[in-house]
This record gives C-alpha cells, structure tokens and sequence, in this order.
C-alpha cells in the first residue's frame, strides 16, 4: 500500500533559556492510507512537538515530513484534536463546529449544512445552542471530533483524546473513534499514555523513548479494532510486551 | 432565555429599588440630624430637580453626556485594538512595556491646563483628557488579558488554517471581551470624576458647572439637583454597559 504519512529523519531542536534541546531526533514513521496508528511513550518524549510538525504549527524542523506528496503546511487536510478539545468557550456547539468551515471560506448555506449533518451523526443536533461549559466531559470530546471531521480531513492526529474521561465514557469513545474509521477511511495517528487503547485502536503500534524522543518499537496489530480483543488472552499478551518495552525504553 | 433574563432583571430592579429606598432614607436622617441649608433633605432636592430639569438642568446634562459618551467610545475604539496587539505581540509587549509602565501612574489630570492652552476652551480639551485616562484603563486591561490568554485556544484555532486577523476575531476579542467590558464600567466611574473636575475649570457649559455655579450662588437645592442628575446619568451609562456585557458574553454565565 501507498504511504499517506513519511517521515524522515525528522528532528526538532528548541531553545530554552539560551539551551538547544533537542525534542526529536532521527524520526522514521510511515503509514500508509487509512491505517490508524497509535503512539506510545513516556512523558515528555516530544509526542506533542511531532503532531504540531505534522499539523503544520511548527515548521521549524529538519528532516522530512511529506503528507500525501505535500509539506505539512502545503496540507489543509489535516485535522488536530488536542488534549483539552481545543473548543472554544465563547461559542456554541454550533458555532465551535461550524467555525472551520467559516475560516475555510465555504458558502453560508454549505457550512450550515455540513455543520448539521455531522452534528446529527454524532447525536449532538440537541445540544447545538449549549455552550462548551455546559457539555460533559464525553460531549465535549465528541463536538471536538465533530469540530474536526466536518473538514472532511484524510489525517487525524489526536493528542491524548480520551486521558481526562472515566473508563465508561472512555470506552464509548474508543468506540465512536473506530466506527468513525471504518466509515470514513481516514488515517488516524492517536497518541495516547493508555496502553490498552494503543492496542485496541491502532493497527500499527509505535513506541517513543524519551529525551530526544526517538521511535525505538514498531509493530503491526492485528487486533486493532476487533471488539472481542478486549478479553482476548493476545490482547493481554501484546500490552504486556508494549508495557515491557516502555519501561525499558 | 428572554423570559429568564426578563425575570433576572425585575429581581434587580427591586433590589435597585429597596437599595434607593435605604440611601434616601439615610440621607433624611442626616440632613435632620445636620440641620444646615448645605445638605437639605432629599424631597427637596427631588421636588428642584423636577422643577428645573428641563429648564436648566436637561441642556447640561446633555453636553455632560456627550462628552463623557464620546470620551469612553474613542477610548475604548483606540484602546482595545492596541490592547489585544500588544497582548499578542511578545516583541511589542516588551517594547511598549516600560512605556506604559512609567507614563500609567502620571495623573493625567495635571495636564488639565495645557490642554486647555493648546486645545482651547471647548469640548476638545475635556474629551482628550477624560479620553486618555480611561484609555490607559482599558489598554492595560485589555493587553493583560490578552496576554494571559490560554495558547491551547489559539493552537486549536490555528491548526484549523486561520489568518491573524481570524485568530484575532475568533480567539482574542471574544476572550478578553469580558475583561474590556469590566475596564470600560471601571473607567465609567473615573470617567465621570474627571469630567466633573474639567467642567468646573474654564466653562460655562455641563453638569459639573451647573453643580458648582448653584453651590457658588448658595442654590443647595439646586445643587443637589444636579448631583442627582450626574448620578443618574452615570447609572444609566452603568446599565447599558452591564446590559452589553449580559448579551454579549452569555458564554460567561450561561
């Protein structure tokens, strides 16, 4: 399969107080079309400093990053979910949503339709005057998704989604994400601290060292998406040597 | 939502009501325990401002109105946009921050003269004035909000492709609003407190003259006349910024 995402010894240097850190040093990752893949590692392992390279919010970088053929900033089909939602407390729901298609410049009856449509899909029509400090914590990441998907992006990067939700609500989203998947084809790169959700949402499984952050584990997984997986002795099996690989990185 | 702000606002206006109730009530008690013509009790001063409002009270009020009006509109049309630039801006920030950190605390009321020299006697002089001290509450206002605005939002909104000027209209003005609004009802007060020492200086025009023409001919009714009719004014201006701020920032208290 043709690869969507490559990277290539990508490397993110910053300075702070005067010092050069390096964030990520000598990046290697590829995904083909419509795979999810997730992102593993420790804290402050330069997962973030990567998904602002790849949504075109950092472009100070070395190495080279390529979606679909075009530079990150080339890319306007990219679609960033951030830890806290990124939603915009001054505005509705309907707003919230409807406000990518606006700054995309779509005609007004288009970006009302769109907005609607992906707001009934994601059963959230009834809450489209609320504002994001009337939503719970679940709602609030699905006006998030629904902010994102709107744009008909072909990459989703999502940073840490679900880390502030219950286990219940977690899973439920977990959930949604897949459906969202396997309906829309997209290719999803989701970094997460879960290892459970790594391996119950990503076909390809990568995992980050720390200081500079380095891909030093990459394997497929078949389990991916397979709701029995959750009890499976294999599912078990695979968290076990990703939890192994994590401690020793 | 109309009938619940409906209601909220008949719940204050009796409060407004029972509050006016105690003031004048504690003022009768003074003026009877003073017993001087300097403060006569409140039903006098009511009975004046009645009698004389539209004869000589209403044409004061009005230029008062329009300059303190006109004063907290250039302020504020100035002082925002620069606010949120500078807010935004880290270079700019570190260049106009000595600037205004050493010009912010000079009363600028001292300059009530020269500007009266260079500006003339009219509404000029008074606007510029009663302008530059409510600009300099509402840019510092301003510039601190926006600089302590939270970067996740404006992240999220970048990676959605947006201009400058769409990360302004979308993040920074709808997140400091509140905080220009608060700025805007505290320079109301000074604003008011300036315009009442610049109409007492080389015009014959304005309800700060009007106040201390009657006191100066021992008019006291009168006088209290016109400090009711200052204060009105000013709980008017108060009202409609509250109101702007209930309608245009329900995010804050939905």
């Amino acid at each position: 399969m043709e690869a969507y995402l490559t990277i290539r010894s990508l490397q993110v240097d910053y300075y702070q107080n005067n010092q050069q850190i390096t964030a990520l040093k000598d990046v290697n990752l590829s995904l083909p079309y419509g795979t999810s893949a997730s992102l593993i590692g420790p804290s402050g392992c330069g997962k973030s400093t990567l998904l602002s390279v790849l949504a075109g919010l950092n472009r100070k970088y070395s190495g080279e990053v390529l979606l679909n053929g075009q530079s990150p900033q080339e890319n306007d089909k990219t679609a960033l979910i951030l830890q806290d939602y990124g939603l915009l407390p001054w505005k509705t729901v309907w707003d919230n949503v409807k406000l990518g298609l606006q700054i995309r410049r779509l005609p007004k009856r288009e970006c009302e339709q769109k907005t609607e449509e992906i707001l009934r899909k994601l059963g959230l029509l009834d809450l489209r005057k609320r504002f994001p400090s009337q939503l719970s914590g679940g709602q609030r990441q699905r006006v998030a998704i629904a902010r994102s998907l709107v744009l008909e992006p072909e990459l989703l990067l999502m940073d840490e989604p679900f880390s502030s939700l219950d286990a219940l609500t977690r899973e439920e989203m977990q959930d949604l994400v897949l459906r969202l998947w396997q309906e829309t084809n997209l290719t999803i790169l989701i970094i997460t601290h879960n290892i459970e959700e790594a391996v119950f949402l990503g076909q390809k499984i990568f995992v980050m060292s720390a200081c500079p952050g380095k891909i030093i584990r990459e394997l497929d997984n078949p389990l991916a998406g397979d709701y029995s997986a959750r009890g499976k002795t294999e599912f078990w099996e695979l968290a076990a040597s990703l939890r192994s690989s994590l401690r020793r990185s | 939502m109309l009938s619940r702000l409906f209601r909220k606002l008949t719940s204050e206006s009796l409060k407004t009501v029972i509050t006016l109730v105690f003031l004048f009530v504690s003022w009768h008690l003074l003026a009877l325990i003073l017993q001087t013509p300097a403060l006569p009790p409140p039903w006098d001063a009511l009975k004046s401002l009645v009698a004389i409002f539209r004869s000589e009270i209403a044409s004061h009020l009005g230029v008062s109105l329009y300059r303190v009006t006109v004063s907290l509109v250039i302020a504020t049309v100035l002082a925002v946009p620069l606010g949120l630039f500078i807010g935004k801006n880290k270079a700019a920030d570190r260049l106009s921050a000595p600037f205004i950190y050493l010009t912010y605390p000079i009363p600028k009321v001292v300059f009530l003269p020269i500007f009266l020299i260079l500006l003339g006697i009219g509404n000029v002089s008074k606007i510029v004035l009663i302008t530059l001290v409510v600009f300099y509450q509402i840019l510092v206002t301003t510039r601190d909000a926006a600089r302590n605005l939270a970067r996740e939002y404006v992240l999220s909104v970048k990676s959605l492709r947006a201009s400058e000027w769409e990360i302004y209209r979308h993040v920074y003005f709808p997140a400091c609003l509140p905080a220009i609004l608060t700025s805007m009802r505290l320079g109301l007060g000074t604003a008011l407190a300036v315009l009442f020492l610049v109409e007492t200086y080389a015009t014959r025009e304005g309800i700060g003259f009007f106040i201390m023409n009657s006191w100066s001919s021992l008019a006291y009714e009168k006088m209290f006349a016109g400090i009711i009719a200052m204060s009105l004014m000013g709980f008017a201006l108060y009202l409609l910024l509250d109101f702007c701020e209930k309608v245009l920032c329900r995010w804050v208290n939905p």
